[in-house]
């Protein structure tokens, strides 16, 4: 029955439907199609930092790497994920009431997870294999023990991420607005991951090449990362099994202890603490503002949307924050670099703030209803627009003060780059509600389906990540023409200002139209 | 035989869904249970079902209780929810395929049930299209033929009207009187009073998680209409 159960909850979860959702899950062409670009885009993360190492030689450190990298996603995602995966089964009406043992049950539901981390997990490190294997003359050992250590390596992670996925959903209902105190105890958790990693980094002294101090760093806390370089590399066995033993021993012994404690937290569903929405100052406001409301609402409502949308504005205002503090520091180490700097970081954490490109699908079952209304299209979709600008111009605004003042800008470069930077936010929420008015999906279980997985979410970022390339290139030219770099960075406002136009212009015209042809 | 003694159940530990509840259901019962929403019924037939447990009192089923032999327990039971949430990525007939694997019930006896059952509720040419393809009603009688094809001997079921066709909702009934005419039970919540008064041998009805009124229906009813007499005590 437990092959029966993990091939049911494989398709259910990982289908082409559930990936892609139905309407490309039609076309085997399509599907070719975006599962090549999904390769694409995770082999050209994975081969540029793999041929990083290769550039320096690093070979035992790109172990390392993959190790960091298994240990952290294989957390990240447990956090994320297992407490619907394990101890809350959305299936659990069907499954619950089956004369099935509760070990077959929580095994099967558990490879399900670990299916999912390890598949994308293999997207990213497959290159990095490869890259080592260029390096590294291969041996059928080394190779061995590459293989079943990276089997082994994100199992501690998973075991503490699942533990502490549990751990907040239940602190989290004890209280009124569960979902809003569940995002806080995910942010507070990662910040303090973040903060110690980077104490750890900055402990160790070696600020040259960033990665790699850092992956040193947490290897030498966290010795199986180092076991597993030592055992791929160095072909040392004793290491090996150490790794063996520790991660593989801490899962058998999870196992024990989950399958009782899965089928209690499934059976024992307390109810949150009810919330009281007072409605007794209810106010007549314009269409725009009641359309934005519902959005925040959205947003607040659903901890994994909060979680991805926002972690880049937070990251920013710590590191402009940060930047007043090491004022000298940055100033000697980056230099005439300063403002690019400035640049790149506002841009890459303005990127992961991509609601438009899923608030649409959203909507999901909602849609028909928001359809039946007598709102045009294109007011919706500006709603969604202005609504990221809404929660990505008040952090700009607060945060690049500190930022500039930290990395010395003078005046005009800081004026200069300010509104660059704001009419980038711009093209891209525009480029974002674009994106998911061809992308629509609204046949999902979980939010998470949209927001992490959905083709709209993915290419969205990929997508500002492109758009960031496009205005460095872009950039790189100007710098020929002999003007003050304000100026120049005034030109990519400009041209940024031009795009977005262009972009919006079909965006309003076909809104009203793709809308009424949508299915829900 | 089920027999429900003293259970209760309580979701936010202050205010009990479920109180004190004692019921005994014997084969062939055809069992109404009525009552106002947030009464308790489905946390009740979740209790029995061994979806949720419950923090007082037993509930066995021919000898197994649901607390200390939950797989002998379920072998026998059907439980059908209100709004069957399906796995939209299987057919209908990989889903019902599915549960008759988990029951471990014989290819030649699913093919034979799925047959009569699939003809009764006119699904035999929607079987193979994909669940997430189907309205409320397909799902639900996709959910009623999964839970027929093992031949339980107590099938729980909220709601279950609702979203049937007439034809359908007829068809139910029918097979309904059939398995307990064979010595089967059948529990099940419903808000159509006229169904359950005609329909069931006994009605039961619970308001804010008690029992009030529980017994054989023309018993309880004497010469009111169900109707009447919810409107009088619930």
């Amino acid at each position: 029955m437990f092959f029966k159960l993990l091939r049911v909850f494989l398709k259910e979860n990982f289908g082409a439907r559930r990936l892609f959702g139905s309407k490309v899950a039609k076309s085997k062409g399509r599907v070719i199609a975006f599962a090549l670009l999904f390769a694409y885009s995770f082999g050209a993360i994975g081969f540029s930092s793999g041929f990083m190492f290769y550039s320096m030689g690093f070979t035992r450190e790109l172990m390392l790497y993959v190790a960091s990298y298994a240990t952290g996603l294989g957390f990240l995602f447990a956090l994320l994920q297992a407490n619907g995966f394990i101890f809350q089964f959305k299936d659990y009406e069907i499954v619950g009431p089956l004369p099935i043992k509760p070990i077959s049950l929580l095994l099967a539901k558990l490879m399900t997870m670990m299916v999912f981390i390890y598949a994308f997990l293999t997207a990213l490190c497959l290159p990095l294999f490869i890259v080592y294997y260029i390096q590294v003359p291969f041996d059928i050992f080394g190779f061995i023990f590459l293989f079943l250590g990276y089997l082994l390596l994100p199992l501690p992670s998973i075991i503490l991420g699942s533990l502490l996925s549990l751990l907040i959903a239940k602190i989290s209902k004890r209280f009124a607005k569960s979902n809003l105190i569940q995002t806080i105890l995910m942010f507070a958790l990662f910040l303090t991951i973040f903060g110690f990693s980077l104490i750890g980094g900055a402990s160790s002294g070696e600020g040259a090449i960033v990665p790699v101090w850092v992956i040193d760093a947490i290897s030498s806390i966290y010795l199986p990362n180092e076991w597993y370089a030592a055992a791929v590399h160095d072909k040392n066995i004793l290491n090996f099994v150490y790794l063996l033993l520790s991660n593989g021993g801490l899962f058998v012994i999870f196992l024990f202890i989950i399958s009782k404690l899965s089928v209690k937290t499934n059976q024992n569903r307390t109810a949150n603490k009810q919330a009281i929405i007072k409605s007794n100052n209810l106010k007549q406001t314009p269409i725009f503002t009641a359309l934005i409301r519902k959005e925040w609402r959205k947003f607040i409502g659903t901890p994994i949307y909060i979680f991805n949308c926002s972690f880049g504005l937070i990251i920013l205002i710590i590191m402009s924050v940060a930047a007043m503090f090491f004022q000298n520091e940055l100033m000697i180490a980056l230099g005439l670099f300063a403002p690019y700097v400035l640049l790149i970081a506002f841009a890459f954490c303005l990127v992961t703030v991509y609601t438009p490109a899923v608030s649409l699908s959203l909507e999901g079952n909602n849609f028909g209803l928001l359809k039946t209304l007598p709102i045009k299209g294109e007011t919706i979709m500006s709603a969604k627009i202005i609504f990221n600008l809404l929660l990505q111009i008040p952090v700009i605004l607060f945060s690049f003060p500190f930022a500039a003042i930290g990395l010395g800008l003078d005046f005009w470069t800081s004026l200069a780059c300010l509104l660059a930077i704001i009419s980038f936010s711009v093209l891209t929420s525009i480029f974002f509600a674009w994106l998911n008015l061809f992308f629509p999906r609204f046949d999902f279980k979980t939010e998470a389906e949209i927001i992490k997985q959905s083709m709209s979410a993915f290419i969205a970022v990929f997508g500002g990540f492109g758009f960031m390339i496009f205005e460095g290139a872009l950039l790189f030219v100007l710098l020929f023409i002999p003007l003050p770099f304000p100026v120049l960075v005034a030109f990519l406002t400009i041209i940024n200002g031009l795009l977005a136009f262009v972009i919006y212009l079909p965006m309003h015209k076909k809104a009203s139209l793709r809308l009424q042809r949508m299915e829900a | 035989m089920l027999e429900i003694k003293n259970v209760s159940k309580s979701y936010d530990k202050k205010k009990l869904a479920i109180k004190d509840i004692t019921m005994t259901l014997e084969p062939g019962d055809l069992y109404g249970f009525v009552g106002p929403n947030g009464a308790g019924k489905t946390t009740l037939i979740k209790s029995i079902a061994g979806i949720i447990s419950f923090d007082n009192g037993s509930i066995t089923f021919d000898g197994n209780t649901i607390a200390k032999n939950p797989i002998d327990f379920k072998k026998r039971l059907a439980y059908i929810p209100d709004h069957p949430d399906l796995y939209e990525t299987l057919s209908g007939r990989q889903f019902i395929d599915f549960i008759a694997d988990a029951f471990n019930v014989s290819l030649e006896r699913r093919n034979q049930l799925i047959g009569k059952y699939a003809s009764e509720f006119e699904m035999v040419d929607a079987l193979d299209k994909p669940i997430s393809s189907y309205s409320h009603g397909m799902k639900q009688k996709t959910a009623l033929i999964a839970a027929l094809v093992h031949e339980p001997k107590l099938i729980l079921l909220d709601e279950p009207f609702v979203g049937l066709d007439p034809k359908a909702a007829f068809a139910l009934k029918k097979t309904f009187k059939e398995i307990t005419n064979e010595g089967a039970i059948i529990l099940f919540s419903s808000h159509v009073l006229e169904v359950v008064e005609k329909l069931c041998n006994k009605i039961a009805i619970i308001k804010q998680g008690e029992i009030i009124a529980d017994g054989k229906t023309h018993e309880v009813l004497k010469d009111r209409s169900l109707e009447n007499f919810f409107m009088e005590i619930a």
